[in-house]
């Protein structure tokens, strides 16, 4: 009986501490880097794109936006992040799925020998 | 028509259906996100997982003998290689031009048409048949353990 | 900033983490992995959110004619947690398939999916 309560109470604890961290961790005041994307002028950008004034840019995603339609000219940004910005970590990312598919490959190719080995065990005692 | 009448019980017969309508709009609408990937929302990830829920249609409707007959793992299992080397050759394109590792290199068009991106809309198809490629094998090769409970049902 | 996504992911986290420390099937505790996994990708992409944003892509034809936007200013939501997302999603799909393919050879093997008995067998 003790020990469900320990649980209960051990849970409610872990969920109120994640909470209030994810609530502290998203506040605009307390994250420096954020981007408000009020200041951008998205008529003037397309027009000239290479004198677009970027020096009060506040944040990363910022300067990725501004300065896409002159360096990447996609008109999907978050294509534009995943494959030309950050064209390393994708790399990366498809080696995964690779290296996982391949050893489930290994794994289970002596799984399915077990299984038609017990099959022909079982086929040849009936 | 009558081969295939005698192999499919009652009970399947909604699920052989239902996979018979939906399948040819999964596979098309697949194929047109990982087209579109640049232009609109979606992408190389997105649109192949969805082309891979093909060879999970065909074997709820029916088994997993059919399946196998129809989509060879050999040849999923070759393809997703080519389909890695072709990305890292297009990325590494912008070394040798110039700029930097992954730059956007081959513009053939202004921004908003779908050769706008170069380098981007390639690596789009490229990836995106990775995904298709990779998922279908594994699909494949995990419903493959399950085939000893459709011979059993099937020889009953 | 919306509070109802973070409550939610927090509700995902807890119910992963209590699932995987006092279940006992082997696929319920695979499970919560997941469940883990699938909250952790819905606070990054919550992180990113402005009030009032559209979806972070240039739309050329109303640029333009300069026809929804207010006084010609865009605003969009924040790409970069949506694009480091669509990898960690890769990942957790990854880590499933391992998992699962380590489920079916301890089956094979024991002939059960009880941990307390795993743990007393020892092959």
């Amino acid at each position: 009986m003790t020990r469900k309560v320990i649980t209960l109470a051990s849970i409610l604890i872990i969920f109120v501490v994640a909470v209030y961290c994810m609530h502290w961790t998203a506040r605009p005041e307390n994250s420096a880097i954020s981007y408000d994307g009020r200041g951008t002028d998205v008529v003037e950008l397309y027009e000239n794109r290479e004198d677009y004034d970027n020096s009060n840019a506040d944040g990363v995603a910022a300067i990725i936006v501004n300065t896409e339609p002159s360096k990447a000219e996609t008109v999907n940004a978050v294509a534009s992040v995943v494959f030309d910005y950050r064209g390393y970590d994708t790399i990366g990312e498809s080696f995964i799925l690779l290296a996982a598919i391949a050893s489930a490959h290994c794994i289970l190719r002596s799984a399915k020998k077990n299984k038609a080995e017990a099959e022909e065990k079982g086929g040849a005692k009936k | 028509m009558k081969k295939m009448k005698e192999g499919i019980n009652v009970k399947n017969i909604v699920i052989k259906c239902g996979a018979d309508a939906i399948l040819p709009f999964a596979i098309v609408f697949g194929f047109a996100v990982i087209l579109f990937g640049s232009v609109s929302p979606g992408g190389g990830f997105q649109g192949g997982v969805i082309t891979a829920s093909a060879v999970l249609l065909l074997y709820l409707g029916y088994g997993t003998k059919i399946a196998k007959q129809a989509i060879s793992s050999e040849c999923l299992r070759v393809n997703e290689g080519i389909a890695a080397v072709v990305y890292v050759v297009l990325a590494g394109i912008a070394l040798f031009m110039g700029a930097s590792f992954c730059f956007n290199t081959l513009k053939f068009g202004s921004m908003g048409e779908m050769l706008a991106g170069g380098t981007i809309t390639f690596m789009t198809y490229a990836v995106g048949y990775k995904v298709l490629t990779g998922v279908g094998f594994l699909l494949l090769m995990m419903l493959g353990l399950l085939a000893g409970k459709d011979e059993e049902e099937e020889t009953e | 900033m919306m509070t109802v996504n973070y409550v939610a992911a927090a509700i995902l986290v807890t119910l992963g983490l209590y699932t995987v420390s006092t279940q006992k099937n082997l696929i319920k505790i695979v499970i919560g992995l997941g469940i883990a996994d699938y909250g952790i990708n819905l606070f990054i992409v919550s992180v990113g959110y402005n009030r009032g944003g559209t979806a972070p892509i240039f739309n050329i034809s109303d640029i333009v004619s300069n026809l929804k936007l207010v006084g010609g200013q865009a605003f969009f939501v924040d790409p970069v947690p949506q694009a480091l997302t669509l990898t960690s999603i890769v990942i957790g799909a990854c880590v499933n398939a391992m998992a699962l393919s380590l489920v079916v050879k301890l089956y094979q093997q024991y002939h059960t999916t009880n941990t307390d008995e795993i743990r007393r067998l020892r092959g």
